[in-house]
């Protein structure tokens, strides 16, 4: 028998996952009860809480919103034995829903606490007219403020989305769909989320459509 | 949820804009399929499309053991394909009709009215309301009259159907009892048939099956070998929480107890167990498929298996390591169920429930409750030793017989309750949950009548009067809701106008708002005065079906439905009632003739006897 007691951050998996358009509809407490069940289906050796009520032992980075699809989502597994990331990854897509699916897996190193991201890169399909939308871009990453109104239940809230505001500009165009990139901040004073995005740009733009929203990675 | 508009050709399904309106409604999940375990086939590759709709919503629908077994069933079968539908909430189904979005099965999208069998799971009569609105939503006229031979054949099951009458307007044929192997046979004919005269007469040529077009007389369908029976082993894994979001696992089938109020002690039987072994293998099989970290052992009274000690002892060693809990939804009152429960609670703590329905020991002899209130203070004691601290109990009001003496001794038990847990040092928390009597056909209270909403409301303050200043939490059902209940459940044939009318709503002028009645089970969307001008309207008064006491001689609507029990056996059983006489346990005593024996050639209780 190894003698060495465990330590705690030995045995660490960091997974980034897709949310595809099949499970867009779930919510981020969905997502995880469905990546719980599929864990124990894989027979991956995760550890788990102690007390009346065990859990496995996993992180998680930012969720993106109900209706989102995203290309990184980030979980960290705490294995209670060792198991190769790419074991876990192979394990994992055998048997996880359609639209859920580990695209990278890999052991962490030693020490590292939890998911650290500042941001996320979203890309937005609309419907408009392109050159509008890019000059009001190029407008949103001029100004010096932009106020934009939060509503959370029946209370309303101003706030600020220019330091959030990382990046935004016009990928591509064909016809009136319009696919625009923006980097968002997110973090400790709320950060920023897509919706906020496009409500600055319908100030600018009245007719546009959003068709989807996705996110390309976490930053 | 992003509050901007998505505009996309499809999401999922058929061209229909569902992202147009998903992110508008609660729950989106509900509407989008696509979970693990779902079944998909190739409609083109089947000759039966068969959709399983469940009247009510997607969290309670996939709770439904009925509809997990039939899913599994249909499925196996080459030549069909079963596909899910739920009641859509109402802010989805106002979508639905404002962007002309048909009733759409989950699995493949398609409409329902290109299915060519629906079978509707009638387990509750609040919920008949949403068969019709479910049929409209789809677009397939909601009388039978009035459907032609396009139109999918409409069919129904579920112990509702043990009285099909107050339905029969709307459903072209009712499967009576248990559905593993009667389903086959129905979709025998189906095969079969050529045109839907046809269809109907082999329909109703199929025993178990009653065709309200046809008047057939029918005797229930029975699984006797619950061993052999089809089980669901990879059940549909729901994406959203659901009611039973667990692994359930029925170990018996049938109660021999004898509660004289209880329907499903009574139509469901004889007893029979699938054996350990059975289960085992099953268990074994559902943990691999879904993942799930709790076994429910499924039945009307589980500590009622022969052997359920052994069962739950093999099952704990076998599946703790793999933090995999245990848990039984029904546990008698006694002590030795409580150390068994104990066990099972060392993975998962919850709070404990029993039902003792009746506060006194003359009410509870009435009803054939078996248990005595030294047994249920026994068990409450053993369950604070074994730590629980959290005690819900269960009663009825409005039981034959009960007087103003019996609603007190609920709340003179529930404080002696109160009280072992204070002579053992420490403050319980004890709720009290009472629900109204409602009488049911095939039981002995099938001709008593239900107390007027009035008399219930007053025994209600009567509770809560006695209730005041110990320590309890009272919850109860509503009155008027369970006098709906009362009507639908007894009702006759022409209870179908009302039925019609509560949910179309009133014509327009009539002063009333125009709104649809659908999920009457639900007490924000129930409107008891909608109901009323409902059956107003249709010439009837609740009164008649609710709070009148019937003859023993008179028809009832439900007399050519045979669930085994012989109406002298349930006049004898009313008759005891009366005079507070119980009759035992019949797997523990002797065989009482309830007449199921008829039915099933050897009935497994008295087998079981003769072997003694």
């Amino acid at each position: 028998m190894n003698a060495e007691p465990r330590t705690k951050n030995q045995n660490r998996v960091l997974l980034r996952l897709q949310k595809g358009s099949e499970v867009k509809y779930l919510s981020h407490l969905d997502f995880i009860r469905a990546f719980e069940c599929a864990l124990r289906r894989a027979r991956i050796p995760v550890e788990y809480s102690a007390g009346f009520n065990p859990r496995p032992r996993m992180s998680f980075g930012s969720a993106v919103g109900v209706g989102v699809t995203s290309n990184d989502e980030r979980i960290i597994l705490e294995l209670a034995e060792p198991m190769a990331a790419s074991e876990v990854k192979e394990a994992l897509n055998s048997i996880l829903p359609k639209g859920i699916e580990v695209l990278e897996a890999e052991a962490l190193p030693e020490g590292t606490k939890r998911i650290v991201t500042t941001g996320s890169q979203f890309k937005l399909a609309l419907r408009g007219d392109s050159s509008a939308i890019e000059k009001a871009a190029g407008e949103l990453l001029k100004s010096k403020e932009i106020p934009v109104t939060r509503v959370r239940e029946n209370r309303t809230k101003q706030t600020d989305l220019r330091p959030n505001l990382i990046e935004a500009r016009v990928t591509g165009s064909d016809g009136d769909s319009v696919t625009l990139e923006i980097g968002l901040r997110s973090g400790d004073s709320g950060g920023a989320r897509p919706q906020d995005f496009m409500q600055a740009l319908e100030q600018k733009v009245p007719n546009i459509v959003l068709l989807s929203v996705h996110r390309i990675k976490q930053l | 949820m992003l509050a901007c508009r998505y505009r996309r050709t499809s999401f999922l399904f058929m061209g229909y804009r569902l992202d147009d309106i998903l992110p508008k409604v609660t729950k989106p999940a509900r509407y989008t399929g696509g979970e693990y375990n779902a079944v998909h086939k190739n409609h083109a590759h089947v000759q039966v499309k068969f959709a399983l709709a469940f009247p009510d919503t997607y969290e309670i629908g996939m709770s439904n053991l009925g509809i997990r077994i039939l899913y599994h069933i249909l499925n196996k079968r080459s030549d069909t394909v079963a596909e899910r539908v739920f009641a859509p909430w109402t802010d989805m189904e106002a979508e639905m009709r404002a962007h002309e979005i048909p009733l759409y099965a989950l699995e493949s999208g398609q409409p329902l009215k290109d299915f060519d069998i629906v079978g509707f799971s009638l387990g509750y009569e609040l919920t008949y309301t949403n068969v019709l609105n479910m049929l409209d939503l789809a677009g397939i006229p909601v009388l039978a009259s009035e459907r032609g031979e396009d139109a999918p054949l409409i069919i129904a099951g579920g112990c509702c159907t043990v009285n099909p009458e107050p339905m029969a307007d709307f459903v072209d044929a009712f499967v009576i009892g248990e559905g593993e192997e009667v389903v086959h046979e129905i979709i025998e004919v189906f095969k079969a048939h050529k045109g839907k005269n046809a269809l109907l007469q082999g329909l109703a040529e199929t025993p178990g099956v009653y065709v309200p077009s046809l008047n057939n007389a029918v005797t229930k369908r029975v699984v006797l070998d619950l061993d052999a029976a089809e089980y669901p082993d990879a059940p549909v894994m729901p994406f959203i929480e659901t009611v039973h979001d667990r692994i359930a696992l029925e170990v018996m089938r049938g109660c021999s107890r004898g509660c004289r109020f209880c329907q499903a002690g009574m139509i469901y039987r004889p007893v029979r167990e699938r054996s350990q072994e059975k289960l085992g293998e099953l268990a074994d099989r559902l943990v691999n498929n879904t993942g799930y970290d709790e076994i429910s052992l499924l039945s009307l009274s589980t500590a009622d298996y022969r052997g359920i000690e052994g069962l739950v002892r093999d099952f704990i060693g076998r599946f703790e390591p793999q933090r995999i809990g245990i848990s039984l939804p029904s546990l008698r009152a006694d002590a030795a169920c409580m150390e068994l429960a104990s066990e099972i609670q060392k993975v998962r703590k919850s709070g404990l429930t029993l039902a003792p329905e009746a506060g006194t020991q003359r009410l509870r002899n009435v009803i054939n409750k078996n248990v005595t209130e030294e047994d249920l203070l026994g068990a409450v004691e053993a369950a604070f030793r074994f730590g629980w601290k959290r005690v819900k109990l269960y009663f009825m009001i409005g039981l034959p017989t009960e007087t103003d003496e019996d609603i007190r001794g609920i709340a003179h038990l529930a404080q002696e309750v109160w009280r072992i847990g204070k002579r053992m040092g420490f403050r319980p928390t004890i709720n009290v949950s009472v629900a109204s009597f409602v009488p049911k056909p095939h039981t002995p209270f099938q001709w008593r009548a239900q107390d007027s909403v009035e008399e219930i409301e007053r025994k209600q303050e009567v509770l809560k009067r006695a209730l005041v200043g110990k320590h309890v939490e009272l919850s109860w059902h509503d009155a008027r809701t369970s006098q709906l209940e009362a009507v639908l459940s007894r009702g006759d044939r022409r209870l179908g106008k009302a039925i019609l009318l509560a949910w179309r709503g009133c014509p327009d002028g009539s002063g009333c708002s125009l709104r649809r009645h659908r999920f009457d089970a639900w007490h924000e969307e129930f409107d008891y005065s909608k109901w009323m001008q409902a059956f107003d309207e249709a010439g009837i008064d609740p009164g008649f079906y609710a709070n009148r006491v019937r003859d023993y001689n008179e028809v009832l609507p439900w007399d050519h439905i045979d669930c085994g029990e012989t109406k002298e056996f349930l006049i004898r059983e009313d008759q005891l009632a009366e005079s507070g006489e119980v009759t035992p346990d019949c797997r523990l005593d002797k065989c009482h003739s309830c007449g199921v024996s008829r039915l099933v050639m050897d009935c497994p209780v008295v087998k079981v006897n003769d072997e003694r």
